[in-house]
This record gives C-alpha cells, sequence and structure tokens, in this order.
C-alpha cells in the first residue's frame, strides 16, 4: 500500500534565492502521527504548502497516494487532506463560525443536511457548538484554532497538516487541543517547537535543519539526545530536561 | 481607534433577520436607485417624497439615522467636488412655488439630494439584509457568479485591510512616530505588501478546503407572498410619485386654503 505522502529529495528556493529546502526525504504512513520539529525558518510551513500543492517544487517530487502532484491529483488532494495554518485568521473567512465550518463540505458538493450533520459533529468534536453563530473574528485565539481545526474535520479528511497547532494558546487550551488530536483517526503530520506535545502524540519525529532532514527517529528517540538537539537548535523536552538538569528553577536567598 | 470604527462595514446591530427577503430588498432598491436617477436635474421638490423609502427601511431595520448620515457624510467630499461647479456653470434662473432661484443651485441640489437618497437607500439594504445575504441574493437574481465571489471577497479584503492599517498606525504610534503626510509613503508601502501576503495566504487557505471560485453558498431565495406585496407596494408608490408632482399639488392645496 502506497503511504500517504511521500517527498523524495524535496527541494524549495524563494524568488530571492534564499533555500528552504534542500533534498528533503520522507514518508508518512496510513494512520501514523509524524512530528517535524526545526527552528524558525527551517521550512516546515513551506513544506506544507508543497504538500497541499500550493507551491512548486523546485526540484525533487511529492507523492500524495503514490501519484505525483498534478492538476487532477491535487484537486483530489485538497478534498481529502486539510491544512491547520499556522494563524488561524488566515484560515478562518467567512461571516459565522458555522458558515467556515460549512465551507469545506460545501465545496465538496455534499447535500445540505449532510453538511449540517457534518459542522454540528465537528464542532461537537472541537467543543464549539456554543460558538456556531458567533463572528469567527471575535473569538480568542485557542478558539480560532479549534474552529480552524473543525472546518478541516467536517472534511473528514484522510490526513491532516497541523501548522504549529499550540503556538499561542494557553496551557489548558494546548492540553484541550492535544486531546482532541489524539482523539482524531487519520495520518497527521504535526509541525511544532512543542516537543512535550510532539511526545504525547506523535509516533515518529523528523528534525529539520537547514531544509534537509538532519534526524529521523521514533518517539522519543532523539527526543533525549541534548547534543543532538542543541546541534539543530532545539531544546529538550521539558520532561527530559527536569531530568538531566534536575529543578530549572533554585529558590536562592536574597541575602 | 476611530480607525477601528471603520472596520464595521454593517451599521448595524445583529439580531433577527430582516421581516423581508434580501432579494426583495435588492430588487426594490435597485427600482428606487433607477427612479431616483430619472428625475430632471431642477426636480429637486418632486425627490421629497422618495425619501420616504429611506426612512421605512431605517425604521424597519432599526438603524440608527446617525449612523446612515454619518457614513454619507464621509462619502460626500467626492459628489460635492463633482456638483459645486453646476452653479459655476448654469447662471439662469427659474421659478420653483413662486420663487425665482438659480438653476445651478437647484442642479446642485439635485445632485447633492440624489446622492444622498441612493446612498442611503443602499446602506440600508446591507444594514437590514447583511453584505452575505444581499451577495447571496444578487446571485439567486441571476447575477454571474464571478461577479457576486468578487463583491464577497471584496467586502472581506477590506475587513483585512483595515485590520492591516490599524495594526501598522498602532505599531508607529505606540513607539512614539507620527503619521504625516511626508512619512505616510513608508506606512503604504509595507501596508500593501502586507496585504499582498495575507490575502495570498487567505486564496492557499481557501484552495486548500476545495475552494473552486465560487464563495457564496446561499440557497437560491424565492420572494415569498409578503416579499411579493412589499416590491409592489413600493414600486406604485414610486411610479406615483414619478408621474404625479405630491408637492405642488400640496403647497396648491395649502395656498388655496390660505385663500
Amino acid at each position: 500500500m502506497s503511504p500517504v505522502f511521500e517527498a523524495r529529495n524535496l527541494e524549495y528556493s524563494y524568488s530571492d534565492g534564499t533555500d528552504a529546502l534542500r533534498g528533503l526525504s520522507f514518508t508518512l504512513g496510513e494512520g501514523e502521527v509524524l512530528a517535524l520539529a526545526g527552528v524558525n525558518g527551517s521550512g516546515k510551513s513551506t513544506l506544507f504548502m508543497l504538500l497541499m500543492g500550493c507551491l512548486e517544487p523546485s526540484g525533487g517530487e511529492v507523492l500524495y497516494n503514490g501519484e505525483n502532484i498534478r492538476d487532477e491529483v491535487r484537486f483530489k488532494l485538497r478534498r481529502e487532506v486539510g491544512l491547520l495554518f499556522q494563524n488561524p485568521d488566515d484560515q478562518l473567512f467567512l461571516p459565522t463560525v458555522w458558515e467556515d465550518v460549512a465551507f469545506g463540505p460545501q465545496n465538496l458538493g455534499l447535500a445540505d443536511d449532510v453538511v449540517a450533520e457534518r459542522v454540528a459533529s465537528a464542532l461537537c468534536a472541537t467543543g464549539m457548538e456554543a460558538l456556531a453563530a458567533r463572528a469567527p473574528w471575535k473569538l480568542s485565539g485557542g478558539e480560532k484554532t479549534l474552529v480552524a481545526l473543525a472546518g478541516l474535520l467536517a472534511m473528514k479528511p484522510r490526513a491532516l497538516l497541523l501548522d504549529e497547532p499550540s503556538a499561542g494558546l494557553d496551557p489548558r487550551s494546548r492540553l484541550n487541543l492535544i486531546k482532541i488530536i489524539r482523539q482524531i483517526p487519520c495520518s497527521i503530520i504535526v509541525a511544532t517547537h512543542d516537543l512535550d506535545m510532539a511526545i504525547d502524540i506523535c509516533d515518529r519525529v523528523i528534525i529539520l535543519k537547514g531544509g534537509i532532514a538532519a534526524g529521523e527517529s521514533r518517539i522519543p528517540g532523539l527526543l533525549h539526545d541534548e547534543a543532538f538537539m542543541q546541534s539543530c537548535g532545539l531544546e529538550l523536552p521539558l520532561g527530559y530536561a527536569c531530568m538531566n538538569r534536575g529543578p530549572m528553577l533554585k529558590r536562592t536567598s536574597y541575602f | 481607534m476611530k480607525l477601528k470604527g471603520l472596520q464595521k462595514t454593517r451599521i448595524y446591530t445583529e439580531g433577527p433577520g430582516y421581516i423581508f427577503s434580501p432579494a426583495a430588498l435588492v430588487v426594490i432598491t435597485l427600482i428606487y436607485v433607477v427612479f431616483v436617477a430619472s428625475f430632471d436635474k431642477y426636480q429637486v421638490l418632486r425627490l421629497v417624497p422618495l425619501a420616504a423609502y429611506p426612512v421605512f427601511l431605517a425604521a424597519s431595520a432599526d438603524v440608527r439615522p446617525g449612523a446612515v448620515l454619518r457614513k454619507i457624510a464621509a462619502a460626500s467630499p467626492v459628489v460635492l467636488l463633482i456638483a459645486v461647479w453646476n452653479p459655476l456653470f448654469d447662471a439662469s434662473r427659474c421659478e420653483i412655488l413662486g420663487l425665482s432661484v438659480s438653476c445651478g443651485w437647484l442642479s446642485f441640489a439635485s445632485v447633492v439630494f440624489k446622492f444622498a437618497l441612493t446612498v442611503s437607500a443602499t446602506l440600508l439594504m446591507i444594514a437590514a439584509a447583511g453584505f452575505d445575504k444581499v451577495c447571496g441574493a444578487l446571485r439567486a437574481l441571476g447575477l454571474p457568479d464571478v461577479l457576486v465571489t468578487q463583491l464577497f471577497l471584496l467586502n472581506r479584503y477590506i475587513r483585512l485591510l483595515l485590520d492591516e492599517t490599524h495594526n501598522a498606525v498602532r505599531a508607529r504610534l505606540f513607539r512614539g512616530g507620527r503619521i504625516t503626510v511626508a512619512n505616510a509613503g513608508y506606512i503604504c508601502g509595507p501596508l500593501l505588501m502586507r496585504s499582498i501576503d495575507r490575502s495570498r495566504r487567505i486564496r492557499f487557505a481557501l484552495a486548500c478546503r476545495g475552494y473552486n471560485g465560487s464563495l457564496c453558498h446561499e440557497n437560491k431565495e424565492l420572494l415569498s407572498l409578503c416579499d411579493k406585496l412589499f416590491v409592489i407596494f413600493w414600486t406604485v408608490f414610486f411610479i406615483a410619485v414619478r408621474f404625479q408632482d405630491f408637492i405642488c399639488a400640496s403647497w396648491r392645496a395649502i395656498l388655496r386654503c390660505l385663500g
């Protein structure tokens, strides 16, 4: 069976000549949850744009379901794969939460009653039912992220690409998001700096550095290798950092 | 903060839907605009009864008149700039209700009054129905999808542009900067680039959820009996006002009563 996504020697350069990706290869299996970790500017968001067919690679190729992403595959891909943007404001565009969540299913050409049922179920899965009539831009950051996620779940995706889903969330919203993501039954790639979240929800991790995969392992694997993580510009997850270093803060006398 | 207020493209308080369908409002407002525009440039007084329609809309949609007047005032400089030339180029005189007045000033008043009537009716239509529902109604009335989507996106992008403007201005002011004509370019340039970048990301987000060029998924709304009666009533009223000079007739009746 073909993997959901396969990237082969993927390369991408911005118009100013900066290399975002330089020969990245990986696969995402059916039902697998993969973490992409890397410092800012390591190419995580660009990779998602390439996977969704929004950008054309400068070199290499992306296969979805074993097929190269061309126009007809791209159309199918966007109906089956959901991308959660780093800034939910980019994703929430319609006048009410209900309409925004319904946008995807309506584009799938579903009947009105099926759309309504999918919206209700997606809002219920994310705990956002009470906000259905609200304007998306009036929501808090955490609520916006969950509504954007509901918009993807309503399409019953085969795979999800989550770009920094826990960025800017308070601890409780973050925990709530982790619980919700854990229950989603599809293949997921999570681009994140939140390595604790990666440990909680992912099966495998790829560490990106300078546009290539500097390392790849099962979870936790590389995530507790302090020297390697520091060479990639990353910190150990909080749990490992505490184990290695003892308490992070020591009470000292001021006098 | 004043800038933030512009974001409210609806004048409007959110509440229960308007009693008449958006399609009925669109149809009757279009008819209204045509009737207002059809009057001769010197027939200012005959336009007065047509103010009944915006007054009715404002009252029935519970929109504060002050809010509408502010919006009209914001758009008025362009019209005033155009109309102000009329008194200069049209020096002839005519008689209205027994008074001799300058035709130039009469046509100036006519342009401004027509502008106020049509703009207020349009604003109130959007206030009553909501912009998105107006788009849906236009689609239901047969306007091509591509035009409706453009209109819909335009309304959305205005909000984004205002958001970006607000952020850029605030960032400058909070660091002790001032906005002057001389440095406006330093704000407008980055603002344009940021807006383009933001709209690009939004387009990607829409495409990633299967967007195929049409944003309006509103069901086609048919006119109910109540809507039809609403349209017929106002159309008959507009026709009556167009072909009957009620102001002159009233004036003559008043003069007769006064002996």
